[in-house]
């Protein structure tokens, strides 16, 4: 798995950043008990969540979860029903005592799905407009926004008229109209969704340095398992407008609390089976034929059995101690440094993650497919 | 401060929370009082200006006098309605319903070819086919009946003479049915135009390149692909066109009243002007256009629910085009055909009473006696004190309507497009029900609300400029609204994080944006009100006539030399305004 290149994960599951965010340091951002109602659909359901001072906190699900909503509730775009939100000291939102701070009263940056750049302005302009707002005088703005064009590296760019940026540049004008009144939060409303593969990848690189290098709380929504892995110094996944599980990336991708979890991370095969519990952990009997032995500690009965595709081994070696499942190989995708296969097991065609070896499988190859019980992941039926 | 990156930002302002500005009143829901406000003062005025002058109406529609100052309610009574089932008002319910059947088949039919051959084809000039679609929209109507009276009236029209010197027995009469049908159907043809080549150029092509993949010929594609796409713009289009000709005004009545051929609109304005009038009768009937009018656009939204295929989608599409082969000459044809009928022929039969200064000939040859023709007239009628005036008038009227409408209509599309309160779809509402007031019945609506209110509106130019901004509320609220749609919110609401107040905002992002939608607006106002007649026919003294109803007044007199060259120079005025402004005039 990949993780963003300054985050290390640490034995005690803890992440470190280049950056060492204070902590003991108190809470940046406090929601408690916040709902929000479109008409009859709840799109946030009595959330409660804090984010640390200088954390990464990315707010990953499927579209319709409600990160999107949490995040303009926090921005002031929206007004909660319920609830309230706290950005570090000040109350900026609570329905209770009818407290409800405007976007511009708030102290926070944001950067917009579609950028959001003025197409009117320049670079320049777009960039200082925070700062004019906040009555800065003239030097300053000039001194600050030339700062700030460099650490994007868009220095000398500033009398370009908006409108012909490239995606990448709109993206950093962004970025630096965000962060050039040093907000107390930077809100990233899935930043990089709009940008070709290699240009997010590039980019997703940059700006996690940039908020490393300003010590910026940073909230960031995303619908992408790749891009949240890489960013966040905590995930908060959400479903439902209710928060399925919050942890670190490498624990949301090792310890996958619930079947939603498991299956919206990473490459997965699930399949349906019953459990019965034996000596040596759980016995699951797949529907089709499969019999696959798990350290899960889920309750027998009725249940589903997620098998990341990376997970599976092709042919193990003979001292491998696990299940063994046999296949044939029926469709072969090669991704590049590694080779996405599916293979026709008994009653299931299961989707195989492998490194690039020296040789590659064929269509109607047979092999071996070993999975450790570790990895053999059950969940009760929804 | 351990940064060390050398980017020269002080970060510690931002690991400190803003301690001393915390809990700071402004942000209060105290605050949400005047953040509602603004929208409360709006509904205030959109109740004064449409629902109180309906209210209004009904009131003189179920009593048995007119609102006065002091006295605006009479005695209850249903007597009024029996004007609508009189004979007359039977048979101009009937006539009414044949006309607009009739003449918006033939708009239909001539704004969708239009739409056709300007989207689709390879018809030569398309430009002008194009023109052609909607120039009609800035040639009034009013100036096209009088200007056919004289063409095809049945005893000295020029046609008629054509035909007598030809030896040909056949007259062709104007003042009837078919003519007014011929006539209506003539300049209503721009809203079947507008709304048909917008659904088949916002059309992804490769529908129909999918069905002639598939094996589909030529025609089948057209008839099992173009067709079915457009049928809700045809049908939208349609019902418009049907209500905006069952309201119109002058056609009918120049066509039509004084030769035994009454429509609602000229019933009316029958019993409203014609002695002994009947103020409440033609209340009652105006109430009863607008429930047709109000039955026709809830038919068409029920109908339409849910039935657009074509959505903007920012592609630019290349739309398909059909090879005319042979008939790409006809089709010209027929286009030069149209804009003849339409523009050329009528003009050049008002240049033509104007400097020929008389109206009846005794033969075809006649009209040909150039030494007869002089620029006298013409120029005499339009520096009669009474022409400047009024053009004074209309102008002012029309900038002030376009002033005061646009701010109206922009304050409108805001909070609906802008704020999440909730009584915005009051306001959306209260901006499109114009469409179902006609425009007669709105001039005394209007004429009965601001005598009883007691400001010194009514007998001056504001009444007529109301009157206006109202009218032209569906046109410039769309128009601006639909401009608010095509600007992402992110841009306000990235503003507003950024430390901007929410006017602010709106000045800094949205306005700049929407300069050019706004100055279209605008300039589409000032046309509109220029060119109006219906509502200002009740609301003018004779200190405020405005050129429309200088020039029908001159028709009620029967000055045709008069008619014509004022006829001229009030389109001259129209086109010099569309197309200096034409960059900017695109009827929403």
């Amino acid at each position: 798995m990949q993780h963003g290149p300054a985050v290390t994960p640490e034995p005690s599951g803890q992440v470190m950043t280049q950056h060492n965010p204070p902590q003991e340091c108190m809470d940046q951002i406090v929601i408690s008990g916040m709902t929000k109602r479109f008409g009859d659909t709840t799109a946030v359901d009595d959330l409660n969540l804090t984010v640390g001072l200088g954390e990464f906190m990315v707010l990953l699900g499927p579209s319709g979860c409600g990160k999107t909503t949490t995040m303009r509730s926090i921005a002031g775009l929206e007004s909660p029903d319920e609830g309230s939100i706290q950005i570090g000291v000040r109350t900026v939102f609570d329905r209770a005592r009818k407290v409800d701070l405007s976007p511009h009263q708030r102290n926070i940056g944001m950067v917009f799905q579609s950028y959001a750049i003025w197409p009117h302005r320049n670079v320049f302009d777009n960039v200082a407009f925070p700062l004019r707002m906040q009555r800065l005088d003239r030097k300053q703005v000039q001194q600050r926004v030339e700062e700030i064009l460099e650490l994007v590296g868009l220095a000398g760019l500033g009398k370009r008229p908006a409108s012909m940026l490239s995606g990448g540049q709109m993206q950093r004008v962004a970025l630096a109209r965000s962060v050039v009144m040093q907000p107390a939060v930077l809100l990233l409303d899935e930043p990089l969704s709009n940008l070709d593969a290699k240009l997010r990848e590039h980019l997703r690189v940059e700006l996690r340095q940039t908020q490393q290098r300003l010590g910026t709380t940073a909230v960031y929504v995303t619908h992408d398992q790749a891009e949240a892995l890489a960013l966040a110094d905590r995930i908060v996944l959400m479903r439902d407008g209710r928060i399925e599980q919050i942890s670190t990336p490498l624990e949301m991708y090792r310890n996958p609390q619930t079947r939603f979890a498991a299956e919206f991370i990473g490459t997965n095969n699930v399949v349906a089976g019953k459990a019965t519990e034996d000596t040596g952990g759980l016995h699951v009997a797949v529907d089709g034929g499969l019999s696959l032995v798990s350290s899960s500690t889920s309750v027998p009965g009725d249940l589903v059995v997620c098998l990341r595709a990376e997970d599976l081994i092709i042919d193990p070696p003979s001292s491998f101690d696990g299940n063994i499942i046999e296949g044939t190989v029926e469709v072969v995708n090669l991704l590049g440094s590694q080779v996405l296969y599916a293979v026709r097991v008994a009653g299931a065609t299961l989707e195989v993650l492998a490194p690039l070896g020296a040789t590659l499988l064929r269509r109607g190859d047979h092999v071996a497919l070993g999975i450790t019980p570790d990895n053999v992941r059950c969940f009760p039926e929804d | 401060m351990s940064t060390g990156t050398g980017t020269g930002i002080d970060r510690t302002s931002v690991a400190d929370p803003p301690l001393p500005q915390q809990e700071k009143p402004p942000g209060r829901m105290v605050s949400s009082l005047w953040r509602r406000g603004p929208f409360w003062a709006l509904l205030a005025i959109m109740i004064v200006l449409v629902v109180l002058p309906i209210g209004m109406l009904l009131l003189a529609s179920l009593t048995d006098s007119t609102p006065r100052p002091g006295d605006p309610v009479g005695n209850f009574t249903l007597d009024n309605f029996q004007a609508l089932f009189s004979d007359r008002g039977i048979e101009a319910m009937v006539n009414s319903v044949l006309m607009a059947l009739g003449a918006g088949v033939v708009a239909m039919s001539i704004g969708a070819a239009l739409a056709w051959l300007a989207a689709r084809s390879d018809v030569p000039a398309r430009p002008l086919v194009q023109l052609a679609g909607i120039i009609p929209l800035f040639i009034s109507g009013f100036v096209g009946a009088m200007a056919w009276s004289l063409v095809a009236s049945p005893q000295s029209g020029y046609v008629n003479m054509l035909l007598r010197e030809l030896g040909i027995d056949v007259t062709l009469n104007i003042y009837s049915l078919p003519g007014i049908i011929f006539v209506a159907g003539l300049y209503y043809s721009p809203y079947a135009f507008i709304f048909v080549y917008g659904a088949l150029t916002l059309m992804n092509p490769e529908l129909e390149e999918a069905a002639s993949v598939h094996g589909a010929t030529q025609p089948r594609v057209a008839m099992r692909v173009t067709l079915p796409m457009v049928r809700p713009a045809l049908l939208a289009a349609g019902i418009l066109t049907f209500a905006l000709i069952i309201e119109d005004f002058p056609i009918p009545v120049i066509l039509g009243a004084g030769n035994g051929i009454p429509t609602l609109p000229a019933y009316v304005y029958e019993l409203m002007t014609v002695a002994p009038s009947d103020v409440n009768g033609a209340s009652a009937v105006g109430m009863a256009m607008i429930v047709i009018l109000i039955a026709l656009i809830a038919g068409q939204r029920m109908l339409l629910r849910g039935r657009s295929y074509t959505t903007v989608s920012g592609k630019g599409f290349r739309p398909g085009q059909v090879r005319l082969r042979r008939w790409r000459w006809v089709a010209f044809a027929g286009v030069l055909a149209y804009l003849s009928l339409a523009i050329l022929v009528p003009m050049l039969a008002l240049l033509h009473t104007a400097v020929s200064g008389a109206v009846y000939y005794a033969g075809f040859g006649d009209l040909f006696q150039t030494d007869r023709w002089s620029t006298e007239p013409l120029v005499d009628a339009l520096t009669t004190q009474a022409f400047t005036e009024g053009l004074i008038n209309s102008l002012t009227a029309g900038a002030l309507a376009a002033l005061f409408g646009v701010a109206l209509y922009f304050a409108l599309a805001w909070f609906v497009n802008r704020s999440n309160i909730k009584g915005r779809r009051v306001l959306e509402h209260l901006a499109t029900a114009p469409v179902a007031i006609p425009a007669l019945v709105m001039g005394i609506a209007l004429m009965w609300t601001w005598i009883v209110i007691p400001l010194p509106v009514y007998g001056t130019l504001a009444v007529l400029v109301i009157a206006y901004v109202i009218r032209f509320t569906p046109q410039g609220f769309g128009g601006i609204s639909g401009a608010f749609q095509q600007i992402h919110s992110d841009l306000e609401a990235a503003a507003r994080v950024s430390g901007a107040s929410a006017l602010r905002a709106t000045t800094y992002v949205t306005l700049p944006l929407l300069r050019t939608s706004i100055l279209s607006a605008a300039l589409l106002v000032v046309v509109l009100s220029i060119r109006e007649l219906a509502s200002s026919i009740f609301l003018f003294t004779s200190d405020t006539r405005v050129l429309s109803v200088v020039v029908f007044g001159q028709w009620e007199n029967g000055n045709w030399s008069r008619v014509a060259s004022m006829s001229l120079g009030y389109s001259a005025v129209l086109l010099l305004i569309t197309v200096v402004g034409r960059r900017w005039l695109r009827p929403a």
